[in-house]
């Protein structure tokens, strides 16, 4: 919440020109002095990584305007350093989390203008209508992959269903808390016993 | 029928989208994602929340994205050398870890007493694949990079991979009858100077059993 006072009517008075300041804590709290450049010019750097994620999972027509999201990372981190004399420990920490929460509140209101687009039937259901491909040899072939998936242990089949979605192992090892090596050494007995599962129903799998 | 791992994974992300619609109340909230993120979820909430997410293809990349963005920012605030007040001598964690080490230190001792004074059997049916050359660690040039194993019994071919530093695997080799394996130009062009890589040969048997050897490291001089 933004105090009641003469810094927060000028908040509200002048809003773009606050967001470069921070408070100066020696002079009645009204004094404003530019934000640190480090943390400028990492917000700077950040922007586009934000928007080119947001674009990743499928918001590429509707996604934010970059400026949009630096001024709100900016906003709330300037708000941080006002309510704490503009010391930040753990920054890397608040940082991070201040972005998540952006990044976040993108994501659900971009999902939920999908599901109302979708709800309106304007954007309907493209998989579907693929259904008819996975007929015939098709279908054992998926029908035998996802049991023998299934029969996995669930280290194994969660490291080897990560890597299908495209986690690389040091997603896979940060996620599970293993080391790298481990998280190869899950994935590579999980594929040895899949190709075994695999065998049993049928199919030879080759590398 | 016969398949490969390209296709299963392709099989397996079509049948996530064919899970879609199945998406809602039992996906993880984005803030429970965060929370693996960043650490703050504990081992069986990660584990449940994990499950999940390698099930769905609405949750995997999103959280995949929440990672590139804790890496990111990690990378621009230089994560280490920003972190204030004192360290603390001995985490709590590597506390425990000592405390398993030594407890595990004691069990080992124990059992090699208890082998050491259990008669010799010879004559073991497990096959492996030793590795010889080049020494576990040890730095060449990329144009002495040979690659010796044992033969196996049996074994009809092999098979060298080479991966990198975070174990992704950047080169294959063909068929092999021989034990040895100079690395060839095209393997030669993908590794770098002062990187570290590991390899590891597979074996395969004339009846089609395989068997892999374990994981070796070697570096690439400058």
């Amino acid at each position: 919440m933004i105090a009641a006072g003469p810094e927060a009517v000028k908040l509200r008075a002048v809003p773009v020109r606050i967001l470069d300041t921070l408070p100066d804590s020696n002079y009645h709290g009204c004094h404003l002095k530019p934000m640190p450049e480090n943390i400028d010019s990492i917000l700077e750097a950040l922007a586009p990584f934000l928007i080119s994620e947001l674009r990743a999972l499928g918001y590429s027509s509707s996604s934010p305007e970059r400026d949009d999201l630096l001024q709100e990372i900016r906003v709330r981190i300037w708000k941080a350093l006002r309510d704490r004399e503009g010391k930040i420990n753990f920054f890397n920490a608040y940082v991070k989390k201040i972005v998540f929460s952006v990044f976040i509140n993108e994501v659900n209101k971009l999902a939920r203008e999908r599901r109302l687009i979708d709800a309106a039937g304007n954007d309907r259901d493209v998989i579907k209508g693929t259904e008819g491909d996975h007929a015939g040899s098709g279908n054992t072939l998926k029908q035998t992959i996802i049991e023998s998936l299934e029969t996995l242990g669930a280290a194994k089949r969660r490291a080897i269903e990560l890597r299908f979605e495209g986690y690389t192992f040091v997603e896979i090892a940060a996620l599970n808390r293993w080391s790298i090596r481990k998280a190869w050494g899950v994935y590579y007995q999980g594929i040895a016993e899949l190709k075994d599962r695999l065998a049993k129903g049928g199919i030879h799998y080759e590398d | 029928m016969k398949t490969d791992l390209a296709q299963i994974a392709e099989v397996y992300r079509a049948y996530l989208e064919e899970k879609k619609p199945e998406k809602g109340s039992e996906c993880p909230s984005p803030e429970d994602l965060v929370r693996v993120v960043t650490e703050e979820a504990g081992r069986k909430e990660r584990a449940r929340i994990l499950d999940h997410v390698a099930g769905c293809g609405e949750c995997a990349p999103l959280l995949k994205s929440l990672l590139r963005l804790s890496g990111e920012v990690d990378r621009l605030t230089g994560k280490a050398g920003l972190r204030q007040g004192p360290k603390p001598l001995l985490s709590r964690r590597a506390a425990l870890w000592a405390l398993a080490g030594l407890i595990g230190l004691t069990v080992v001792s124990y059992s090699v007493i208890r082998l050491a004074e259990r008669p010799v059997v010879r004559g073991t049916s497990v096959i492996q694949v030793r590795l010889i050359s080049p020494k576990q660690g040890a730095a060449l040039t990329a144009g002495d990079i040979e690659l010796g194993w044992e033969a196996v019994p049996k074994a009809s071919r092999y098979t060298v991979e080479l991966f990198d530093a975070s174990l992704e695997k950047i080169w294959r080799s063909g068929s092999l009858t021989g034990t040895k394996l100079k690395l060839p130009e095209d393997a030669r062009g993908i590794v770098l100077k002062g990187e570290t890589y590991f390899w590891k040969v597979l074996a395969v048997l004339e009846d089609g059993q395989e068997f892999a050897s374990k994981l070796a490291e070697f570096s690439v001089q400058k």
